[in-house]
């Protein structure tokens, strides 16, 4: 448990990052550090997504898998590191 | 007996039986009870019986018996025959066999019951009969008839009948022949024709074999085409009724104990460990770097360079005046410090006209080298003072203390800048405090600058009698020999240099000491000596040119004056010997000595040729190498060419930066391009101004541009992509532009330094943008190919 919370930490002061979820494979969120209805908003958009983006790298070539999804938009970037049963998804304000 | 009554029943039985074809539809059967027959007189075996079965019974009597027992009564089933039987008895015939289903029947019709009357009359007489009669009478019993014609049923017999008969089925034809009359009577002969005789008449139409009917289809073209049997067919679910099959109102979530138990397990704390470490890595870099910004747009754009373009006047940083020691002197000579970038070192002499120079070679006023630094532009650093005029120096390339200079009596003079280069250097860092120090003072001391006297002279006999004009060091990649060779300098070190002067001969010196001085170790001991004597102080005075090549001048007779030289310097290979000396220490020259000739390795590459300007506007080409005479006597060589080409006096020429032998000779009132090998004469030469120039600079960082001072203080920008005229003008001064030096150290920034006759200094700053857009250094790309 120290662990985990000592992961989550180290990557929650890194710099610009606003929130941090794990969610599993079923969308469902089990650590977050935001409110309730952003977290469920987050995860079940992102659970979406990184499912279609491993779908689609995997139909290109079978060997292949998703290792990392990064969505970089104007205000901020999310990044999203898949498992086979769970989701790690960060939420980081970019520069400009 | 039986024999007979057979016969009798025998025919009885035949009519009988005839009479039973009528008798179906006649005979109706009753059943009389005992009770019935009683009444009726008709009790079987007392009045009727088998042989006489017979019964005539009164209508009456049954209709009476009738409706006394009503639908009791036995002839009630044949109440209707009786009811319409026409006469008054009624035949009852006693049926013993029960042969039509009871044991009486009634005979309904009057004929039957004639007929069964008379039959059994005849019967009986027959039977009377039998008794008397025997054999004679059955033969005439048998009474033949004619069978009568019956309907004919056919059978299929007629058509083979109508198969057989032949039918005159054609009308005959009736052919009338008739003869002549002479011919009647007599014998007629009639024969066969045969129809294959012609005179028959008949034409056979033979068979005959056809053609066509022989020949074989064994091809036929046949178009198939393969339909595919294609069936459309869809299905579609019926939803009838559509609405949601699941609903939900709020999102999933697990529970506390839910979570905890994920958290705890260890695939999870796998998970994050390794997800995370990537994540840290994405995080980090995206502060790192931002791979998306635009640099394009980023760029300065158009308006910018516009704007620029407008502003690229010089405009004068500093100018350096300095009251108490150039008042009223001219400067012939600037250079930059070759390491410190806020250095300039110029030499003031009286504002004479050049041929004033000349004249007053034997005069030898003294006279300062100044050393300023841009931090203090009220004052000048060190003031560097020398016996007579310097009219030019150099710093040494591979020393930056050392600095060469001619003065105005022939002497060559070396100064030494050792114990004031740290001094400069710190003053650099220590800008801030000094200019603290200087408010606080209140500039009330105004300290001396400190001087420094020159190391070494040369000597006065053996050295230029006249004025010298031009010193050069020679680049570090090689050493001359006594005889002008070149030979391999393993120390790369620029020990040598040469000088032109007005009395038309290019000596060349050697600052190492001569084979000739003391032994190595007495001078060691004598400068360890206490005193910290100067450096290369075995030079002073003794000092003698290693070899002199004199210029005969065009009208021959009497030597040229000489004004300026330059040399081919190989940029590489000076380059290269840069780096090389970077390691070296500071050198010691007097433990250098002048290497025999066998030692050195003689050097093929090195160009000797030099190009020497005239006073009277006169190039000339020439090398140094000795030759031979005819007497054996080594003499300067003949040179390549002496081509007229200005009007007044060469006043510069400097190799290009990026070409090494493209020329730029200023002089008179124009300007030309040389360049090195092409002996016809000048690439170029300009069309003559206006005004007479005075100085000039090729641009260390641009290719093709030169800047060109005016007498009348005018700086002219000449782009040679550009032709034929200048394309800026600044004016810088009033009083005529003598000298320019570009510093080429700053990329993008040009600092000038122009000098004038009324010594002030001003270093100007010309603006990036021109002619066109960003200004880029081209000198370390050139080099760099």
């Amino acid at each position: 448990m120290a662990e985990v919370e000592e992961t989550l930490k180290r990557i929650q002061t890194q710099k610009g990052v606003v929130g941090v979820i794990v969610i599993n494979s079923e969308g469902m969120p089990i650590r977050s550090t935001m409110d309730n209805n952003t977290t469920v908003q987050y995860a079940s958009l992102m659970q979406q997504l990184a499912a279609k983006a491993r779908s689609a790298v995997r139909d290109v070539d079978p060997q292949n898998d998703l290792t990392f999804l990064r969505i970089r938009s104007r205000k901020n970037e999310i990044l999203v590191a898949p498992e086979k049963d769970y989701l790690l998804i960060v939420i980081q304000n970019t520069n400009e | 007996m039986l024999a007979k009554h057979k016969k009798g029943s025998k025919v009885k039985r035949t009519s009988l039986a005839k009479d039973e074809n009528i008798a179906v539809a006649t005979f109706f059967p009753v059943f009389l009870t005992t009770k019935t027959q009683e009444l009726l007189h008709c009790c079987v075996g007392e009045d009727v019986s088998a042989e006489n079965p017979l019964k005539l019974l009164q209508k009456d009597d049954i209709i009476s018996d009738m409706k006394t027992r009503a639908g009791v009564s036995d002839f009630h089933p044949a109440k209707h025959i009786i009811l319409d039987y026409p006469e008054e008895e009624l035949l009852l015939v006693y049926d013993n066999n029960f042969q039509y289903g009871q044991n009486f029947f009634l005979v309904t019709t009057q004929e039957a019951k004639e007929k069964l009357l008379n039959s059994k009359k005849e019967v009986a007489g027959l039977e009377k009969q039998d008794i008397e009669v025997d054999d004679e009478e059955e033969l005439t019993h048998f009474e033949y008839h004619t069978p009568e014609p019956q309907p004919w049923f056919s059978l299929g017999s007629e058509m083979e009948i109508e198969e057989l008969t032949q039918i005159v089925s054609q009308q005959k034809l009736v052919v009338r022949a008739t003869r002549a009359m002479k011919f009647f009577g007599k014998p007629i002969s009639f024969s066969d024709l045969d129809p294959t005789d012609p005179r028959a008449g008949v034409v056979n139409c033979a068979p005959y074999e056809d053609a066509t009917h022989t020949l074989s289809r064994l091809q036929m073209d046949c178009a198939v085409q393969a339909s595919p049997v294609l069936n459309n067919n869809y299905s579609q679910t019926a939803w009838r009724y559509p609405r949601n099959a699941h609903t939900q109102y709020c999102p999933r979530m697990l529970t506390e104990t839910e979570r905890t138990t994920i958290q705890k397990s260890h695939e999870f704390i796998e998970f994050l460990t390794s997800r995370a470490r990537r994540m840290v890595l994405a995080l980090q870099q995206n502060y790192i770097v931002d791979v998306f910004s635009d640099e394009w747009v980023a760029l300065p754009g158009k308006e910018e360079l516009v704007e620029r373009r407008s502003d690229d006047q010089l405009k004068e940083i500093q100018s350096f005046i300095d009251p108490t020691f150039s008042k009223d002197e001219s400067i012939t000579c600037i250079h930059w410090h070759p390491t410190l970038h806020d250095v300039v070192v110029l030499s003031i002499m009286e504002p004479l006209p050049f041929d004033e120079h000349v004249k007053q070679t034997t005069q030898s006023v003294p006279s300062r080298l100044l050393v300023w630094q841009f931090s203090d532009p009220a004052q000048p650093k060190v003031l560097l003072e020398s016996v007579a005029g310097t009219y030019c120096f150099e710093f040494c390339p591979s020393d930056q203390n050392l600095i060469a200079g001619g003065c105005r009596n022939g002497q060559i003079v070396l100064w030494d800048i050792t114990s004031h280069t740290h001094r400069l250097m710190k003053q650099k860092t220590e800008k801030v405090k000094d200019s603290i120090a200087a408010t606080e003072t209140g500039l009330k001391e105004v300290c001396k600058p400190p001087s420094e006297k020159q190391c070494a002279a040369s000597s006065t006999e053996s050295g230029h009698h006249m004025s010298v004009t031009d010193v050069h060091w020679l680049p570090g990649y090689y050493k001359l020999s006594c005889f002008g060779v070149p030979l391999m300098n393993k120390t790369k070190l620029c020990l040598q240099l040469l000088s032109c002067s007005v009395d038309g001969t290019i000596l060349f010196w050697d600052i190492r000491p001569a084979k000739s001085a003391e032994p190595l170790e007495r001078r060691r001991l004598s400068e360890k000596g206490g005193v910290k004597t100067r450096r290369l102080k075995y030079l002073d005075l003794k000092c003698h040119p290693l070899f002199k090549v004199s210029v005969p001048s065009l009208s021959g007779g009497s030597d040229c004056s000489l004004t300026c030289l330059s040399l081919h310097i190989d940029t590489e290979k000076s380059s290269q010997a840069k780096e090389a000396r970077k390691v070296l220490d500071n050198v010691d020259y007097a433990d250098l000595q002048q290497p025999p000739l066998c030692n050195a390795k003689i050097l093929d590459d090195i160009v000797t040729n030099i190009f020497v300007g005239t006073k009277d506007g006169e190039v000339v080409s020439t090398s140094w190498r000795l030759q031979k005479d005819s007497g054996g006597k080594f003499t300067s060589s003949k040179p390549h060419f002496v081509i007229p080409t200005h009007h007044g006096s060469i006043v510069t020429m400097e190799r290009s930066p990026f070409c090494c032998d493209l020329l730029l000779c200023v002089g008179g009132d124009s300007f030309s391009l040389w360049k090195e090998g092409v002996q016809d004469g000048a690439l170029q030469v300009s069309r003559c101004e206006t005004h007479l120039y005075t100085s000039g600079c090729w641009s260390p960082s641009r290719p093709a541009i030169f800047f060109l001072g005016r007498s009348d203080g005018m700086l002219e920008v000449w782009d040679l992509l550009e032709e034929p005229t200048p394309i800026k003008f600044h004016n810088v001064t009033s009083s005529a532009v003598t000298n320019i030096r570009v510093q080429s150290e700053y990329s993008h920034v040009f600092l000038f330094s122009v000098l004038t006759f009324s010594a002030s200094t001003s270093i100007a700053d010309l603006h990036t943008s021109y002619p066109t857009q960003i200004m880029q250094n081209h000198l370390p790309s050139t080099q760099y190919y």
